[in-house]
């Protein structure tokens, strides 16, 4: 039965699996899960996902339509039980959620998700600020050095100017940030002070039931390494993390989709900036060796609500093992992990998307998320010359708003499949949605329209792909008739998707085509702007180009 | 047939007994956390960044040594890891930031080197090694003894060890 190469002892290798744990990462990540999992351990056996995906079942292709999660478990039926993602790279800015496409697939089809990564995690990282940096290390009062590269490692606090305003210890500084006197700390306002009383107890003071990661000591904050100065510091969920755990917060609505936190470690913070590994584990020498996450019990328990006694790798098991049982009651902790209050505050919603007049005001930021009376938009792509069809114009019209999420682009050979196909799915459940328990993701039911604006200036404006080539180029491969001479670009997507299935779509333009209601190219040459225009999968579901029986669509359902 | 991922393993094990501490291992295929930035010179060429397979240290007669070992299954494709160790090598700021990455520091791991002695010293001076490892009887490919002033050593592996 097993065939393929594995690192596991014999004596847990089942002469007939119950389960298989299917991976397209590492064979060390499907290992470790068998590990430490009661119910895989001695019942499963790792398969690998081949690069092409021909290895296959049919049962559980769908899940991996879009992108591939490393971990998917199935009973010996190859229906799926649960599908997991594990990362040691923090969510950072607009690669914060690249990989939620991921997660997509099984939250449509009901099947619950696990993902590991770190959710706050310790960086270095080259200077900018060098001539401020050169001062602080330069510094000859040993306890002003102190007192300044203290202030370095908290929020946007000036320590010169504190300094020079009369506070001059690092406990006299931290007195007045908890009493709420910021007066004489220079870089904080009235509204700042509460964010930095936040900060100030739960990374420096650790108080409270969830134990976060502490602060980086201060002499460690900066250093010169060679010709170049570094910063050693913590980041913290911000505004693209906050829409990521509001997704997994939106999603469990319908199936459990969980992260769990990689919990790092001062300890191993120039090492592997904090990050903890199995290294030699002498209770099972076939993980020793492979920088595989942390075993159960190996790091320190950091959600300690509700009684909690287990870390976030045993609740990880735990969870793993109640899917594998079909049971979702529990929800391991994770309402409070991924709601509002504790990773993040709800105030940072007003910050995912500007809402704005006019839609002229979309060029006031090179790339960002922008809402707009639908009717003004439609209007300014009419100003601007472009011929939109009607049926097309009606079915955008009986929207109120429209989300615009705009990026630009300037090197041709930087494709826009990463981090896009994670943030359009991101922004599909966000903003286009009325997210309820039974919401099917596949219908493309829109409250709000979902537009991907992609402006190609400097060499990508006359040699990009995206998003007319990339269409042409698939359809020569795929169609096989011969009349095509009165096809539009539009024309050719709307049979690809009903001809091909949605993984045999270049991952190019997979994810763009079926979140967006519609994608709209501008190319900034020299004397004039030229456009492309695709109207996405849920504009032509909503306008019955495409049904579900498509097999583009049909494709993606288990 | 043998991979790279055993012969990662077995080096591994092999460098534990001789009582180096594994700091970090980089499987094929998989993420590593123990990274040096290259110098952006070098950073149009391929990656931003060097991943050694595995990192070690180890105090000897009282001095700390720094181990970076590349593994392949066969000797013969060694040879972009070599070029690849020359590079770093080569590579002042690079070899810093190793040292940078292995310091002892209050509350870090018991074995490090002291980074602020070592950034006074010649690039040169570091006291950094590495190794390439590979199945034995697999190629023909010469492997140096130093690079650039730092020793190099071969671990090589009977199939035996390795099934």
């Amino acid at each position: 039965m097993n065939e393929e190469f594995t690192f596991l002892p014999k004596e847990i290798i089942p002469k007939k699996p119950d389960y298989f744990v299917w991976y397209t990462g590492t064979l060390g990540q499907a290992e470790w899960l068998i590990a430490f999992s009661k119910k895989l351990k001695g019942h499963s056996i790792p398969k690998r996902c081949k690069g092409d995906l021909s290895n296959i079942p049919e049962k559980i292709l769908p899940l991996l339509s879009l992108e591939q999660p490393d971990l998917i478990v199935t009973d010996s039926q190859n229906i799926p039980l649960i599908s997991i993602e594990i990362t040691e790279q923090q969510a950072f800015g607009t690669n914060a959620q690249q990989r939620v496409a991921r997660f997509w697939s099984a939250v449509a089809n009901k099947i619950p998700s696990a993902y590991i990564l770190p959710l706050e995690s310790y960086q270095i990282e080259k200077c900018s600020n060098l001539e401020k940096v050169k001062r602080i290390l330069e510094e000859k009062d040993p306890d002003k050095k102190k007192f300044l590269l203290f202030c370095e490692t908290l929020l946007r606090i000036d320590g010169e100017k504190t300094y020079d305003n009369g506070i001059t210890t690092i406990e006299e500084l931290k007195n007045n940030i908890r009493k709420g006197d910021y007066n004489k700390i220079a870089g904080i306002t009235e509204k700042s002070i509460g964010q930095l009383q936040v900060f100030l107890k739960k990374f420096v003071d650790i108080e409270g039931e969830t134990v976060h990661l502490k602060n980086v000591p201060f002499l460690e904050h900066y250093h010169k390494v060679g010709n170049f100065y570094y910063k050693v510091y913590l980041r913290k969920p911000e505004v693209t993390d906050s829409m990521l755990l509001e997704w997994f917060n939106l999603c469990s609505r319908i199936v459990p989709t969980y992260p769990f936190k990689l919990q790092s470690d001062l300890r191993n913070l120039f090492r592997t900036n904090g990050l903890v590994h199995i290294i030699d584990d002498v209770e099972n020498s076939y993980l020793s060796y492979r920088n595989l996450p942390p075993k159960p019990h190996q790091t320190k328990v950091v959600h300690k609500f509700c009684g909690n006694e287990k870390d976030e790798i045993e609740l990880f098991f735990n969870f793993v093992d109640a899917c594998i049982d079909r049971e979702y009651k529990n929800d391991f902790l994770r309402k409070k992990v991924i709601s509002p209050g504790e990773y993040w505050k709800e105030d940072l919603k007003r910050k995912w998307f500007k809402e704005i007049d006019s839609p002229k005001e979309i060029d006031s930021l090179q790339s960002g998320d922008f809402s707009c009376e639908c009717k003004k938009f439609i209007g300014f792509l009419i100003s601007q010359g472009i011929i939109l069809p009607e049926v097309y114009v009606e079915s955008f019209q009986k929207f109120e708003k429209a989300h615009i999420y705009k990026i630009y682009n300037t090197e041709p050979g930087r494709g826009l499949y990463d981090p896009y196909s994670g943030n359009l799915a991101v922004r599909d459940i966000l903003f286009t949605r009325n997210m309820g328990s039974s919401e099917d993701l596949i219908k493309f039911n829109r409250i709000k329209p979902l537009v991907f604006l992609v402006d190609f200036k400097g060499e990508s404006a006359s040699k990009h792909k995206f998003i007319y080539s990339f269409i042409e180029a698939l359809f020569q491969r795929k169609y096989a008739g011969d009349k095509t001479n009165n096809m539009t670009t539009q024309d050719k997507l709307v049979w690809l998707l009903k001809n091909i299935k949605i993984n045999e779509f270049t991952k190019e333009i997979r994810c763009h085509i079926l979140f967006s209601d519609l994608i709209l190219v501008r190319r900034h040459l020299t004397d004039k702007i030229n456009y492309e225009l695709i109207f996405g999968v849920p504009t032509l579901l909503r306008i019955g180009l495409i049904d579900e029986n498509d097999l583009a669509i049909k494709s993606m359902r288990l | 047939m043998v991979t790279e991922e055993q012969i990662t393993k077995a080096t591994a094990n092999k460098l534990a007994k001789e009582e180096w501490e594994i700091i970090a291992v980089h499987p094929p295929d998989g993420q590593g956390p123990f990274t040096i930035p290259k110098s952006p010179q070098n950073r149009a060429i391929e990656r931003a960044s060097y991943h050694p397979d595995i990192v070690a240290i180890k105090k000897e007669k009282g001095n700390i040594k720094i181990l970076l070992v590349e593994c392949k299954v066969k000797k013969d494709d060694l040879r972009e890891d070599v070029e690849k160790f020359e590079e770093l090598a080569n590579d002042p700021d690079s070899l810093y930031f190793i040292c940078f990455r292995c310091q002892k520091f209050e509350g870090g791991p018991d074995l490090g080197v002291d980074y602020d002695d070592l950034s006074k010293r010649d690039p040169c001076d570091l006291p950094i090694e590495f190794a390439f490892a590979y199945q034995e009887g697999t190629g023909r490919l010469e492997l140096p003894s130093e690079i650039n002033g730092f020793k190099c050593r071969e671990l090589n592996f009977q199939e035996k060890e390795l099934i």
